[in-house]
């Protein structure tokens, strides 16, 4: 069988995901379905995961030059997130949305296909690509689960079911994506001192990246010291992920941005 | 307590203490209004970077400032309320308005209205606002890190390396801007020892090391194939994305075309009778022999190259409107090899991109060459960069890199247990 064909890997992926999804919601403390619904979400998880080492070895690169490519990374990173915060908290909404976000970026990546260019230009052939990468999209999809549980902690909220342990979840989630959002930064930036000379030179991205970090400051800060004001909480953190999606995709669409040396096609 | 909280604000004028949210933005506001001021008052020219040693005096007396103000009024209402978190968000915010301005407008664009020159929008990284919003940013830092740090704590230990750590960072690396030296240097093959450099307004800098070239280098990716529209002579396949490399044996679909390599030569020159021979003269390019096919036109075969400055590239002529052509290779990697000449010594290095070498405080990176000429240049430009005040900054980055760990492991429980408390105060 062929692993770098990628609509197999979309069906296969999903497939199982959805069949997973289903089976947890049939499976009602009913031990041996929920364990195959487990199953299916991890069997979903590792598919994607093997397409995506083989496509590295086929490629002789990291996959993480294009856009396309990082979404792959996403699709394989959010239902971990899902899943590991579903075994501790046990939110089937949460993992049910998780995995329909990753499925949805399997989609588009479907519809978009790329054959996979080899080429890897000079500057991004570093140490520090990886890391840089996986620890961003991994930060990435924490940040976005803590905003799908804040925007539906406001629905909660509108109708008045709202409750704090919601929110607790979105801070762990916040809290675990900023320290991977921080380090994504610095690796970018001690990368970016052996690759272009200075660690910081206000490059489009850079400048949305360092918005996005601001962005979620605010809310640690607003959050820690006034727990209450929950409505405003959910709020602030449903938009600071609207700055995080202009760093990564808006990006290429602005006219400000236009000379930055992360847009990579 | 939200009940409570806006009774008390309600009956608190502004300015009167304990200061909250409102003085913080109020604050924020002013700055901004000052730093507009300050801006337009000096024709909109922004602030230039101070310079050794006026930068050390500075950065000695600040840190003075800030021990001797936490030593003597810590117990005011105003260094309490900048240790708070409302003067954060009120800072933070300022911050943040100013990059967003940095985010969307493009900067030193001469085109731009004149309110933005004057306001110093149109370079805000070296505006009187952004030096504002910078120094109120610190200040509130600097308060809460002091608070927290004495007397210092374990507990407090994650605290202080993400709160001193981002302190360190920006701190050093605003005072440090005025030393950073980037300098151009540019060196030709074959040319003797050279310690010219030039910055970016051509000024022309003399170097305590020298440096001579003995060889540059280019190593090429295989180019690609790709179909180009006869008459507009673009790309037609995707907009030039997703195009694959050559390599011999390799089959492609392009359009309702199947295309096959049947030769590839990495360096190639062309012969008298059209055909293409494997060469490393001077100039030579990739050249691959193809057949094309599809369902109408018969078989269409011949060599293709990519050209170089030397020779023209060669296409093949599907039909009326498909021309099939070799894009031009991308670089895999390129580098020089050159020889360093300090205190008498001489040391041989290869410098390439992503690799750059030390020498005497100063950084030597690979940047440039002539690319009309590619792995034939015999210009190689290299940036020599010295940036003195690098350990400091890089200090704050391996704090903020270890308080991440730590908001990682611990941050959630702390959380938790304050939260607990909140619970249990209200009960």
């Amino acid at each position: 069988m062929d692993w770098i064909n990628f609509p197999l890997i979309t069906l296969l992926t999903s497939i199982s995901w959805i069949a997973g999804i289903i089976l947890l919601y049939i499976a009602r403390g009913n031990k041996p379905l929920q364990f195959i619904a487990y199953f299916l979400v991890v069997a979903g998880i590792a598919i994607l995961a093997i397409f995506l080492v083989n496509l590295w070895l086929h490629l002789e690169r990291p996959p993480m030059r294009t856009l396309g490519e990082t979404r792959l990374w996403y699709s394989l990173f959010l239902p971990i997130v899902g899943f590991i915060t579903y075994i501790r908290w046990r939110y089937k909404w949460f993992i049910t949305y998780s995995l329909l976000l990753a499925i949805l970026f399997l989609i588009i990546n479907y519809n978009h296909p790329e054959n996979y260019d080899k080429a890897l230009m000079p500057a991004l052939q570093s140490p520090w690509f990886v890391p840089h990468v996986i620890v961003y999209i991994f930060s990435y999809a924490l940040l976005a689960a803590s905003s799908l549980v804040a925007v539906y902690g406001l629905y909660m909220y509108f109708f008045r079911t709202f409750q704090i342990k919601t929110l607790n979840l979105a801070d762990n989630l916040v809290y675990l994506g900023f320290s991977f959002l921080t380090l994504g930064l610095i690796f970018g930036a001690l990368w970016a001192k052996e690759a272009w000379g200075h660690y910081w030179t206000w490059d489009p991205k850079e400048t949305w990246a360092f918005l996005t970090w601001l962005g979620y400051l605010i809310y640690m800060h607003f959050r820690y010291y006034q727990p209450k004001r929950v409505k405003t909480h959910l709020w602030i953190l449903s938009l600071a992920f609207i700055v995080l999606l202009i760093c990564w995709f808006g990006i290429n669409y602005l006219p400000a941005a236009r000379n930055s040396v992360h847009v990579y096609g | 307590m939200n009940k409570s909280n806006n009774q008390s604000s309600g009956r608190r004028k502004l300015w009167e203490p304990p200061w909250k949210y409102r003085e913080s933005f109020f604050i924020a506001a002013e700055l901004l209004v000052l730093g507009f001021a300050f801006e337009a008052l000096t024709g909109g020219r922004g602030i230039s970077p101070i310079s050794f040693p006026a930068n050390l005096i500075i950065g000695i007396l600040i840190i003075a400032v800030i021990v001797v103000v936490y030593a003597l009024y810590r117990k005011t209402p105003l260094i309490r309320w900048m240790g708070s978190v409302p003067a954060a968000i009120g800072s933070i915010s300022l911050v943040t308005l100013l990059v967003l301005c940095l985010g969307f407008l493009k900067q030193n664009n001469p085109e731009a209205p004149v309110f933005l020159r004057l306001t110093g929008l149109n370079h805000v990284k070296t505006s009187w606002p952004f030096l504002f919003a910078q120094i109120y940013f610190l200040s509130t830092l600097a308060m809460v890190t002091i608070r927290r740090a004495v007397p210092f704590k374990w507990k407090n230990a994650g605290f202080l390396l993400n709160h001193a750590g981002l302190w360190i960072t920006i701190f050093a690396a605003g005072l440090g801007a005025g030393d950073l030296q980037r300098l151009t240097v540019n060196l030709y093959e074959q040319k003797d020892f050279k310690n010219l450099a030039f910055d970016d307004r051509q000024r022309v800098y003399h170097l305590p090391f020298s440096m001579k070239l003995n060889d540059f280098d280019v190593n090429y990716f295989p180019p690609k194939l790709a179909l180009f529209d006869a008459r507009t002579g673009t790309i037609k396949h995707e907009k030039g994305k997703n195009l694959e490399m050559v390599e011999e044996g390799l089959t492609m679909y392009l359009s309702n075309w199947t295309i096959r390599v049947d030769t590839f030569i990495k360096a190639a020159k062309p012969h008298p009778d059209k055909a293409y021979i494997p060469s490393d003269t001077v100039g030579s390019a990739p050249a691959a022999y193809v057949s094309a096919k599809n369902k109408r036109d018969s078989i269409k075969q011949g060599w293709i190259s990519s050209g170089s400055f030397r020779y023209r590239p060669k296409y093949l002529i599907l039909n009326n409107n498909d021309i099939l052509a070799l894009t031009e290779p991308e670089p895999r990697k390129y580098s020089s090899e050159v020889k360093v000449r300090f205190n008498g010594e001489i040391e041989d290095h290869d410098i390439e991109v992503n690799k750059p070498h030390k020498v005497m405080g100063w950084k030597i990176y690979q940047m440039g060459y002539d690319t009309r000429m590619g792995k034939w240049s015999e210009l190689s430009v290299l940036e020599v960069v010295k940036d003195p005040w690098l350990p400091v900054v890089y200090i704050g980055f391996f704090m903020l890199i270890a308080g991440a760990f730590y908001l990682f492991w611990i941050g959630r429980d702390v959380k938790e247990k304050k939260e607990e408390e909140n619970v249990s105060n209200r009960t």
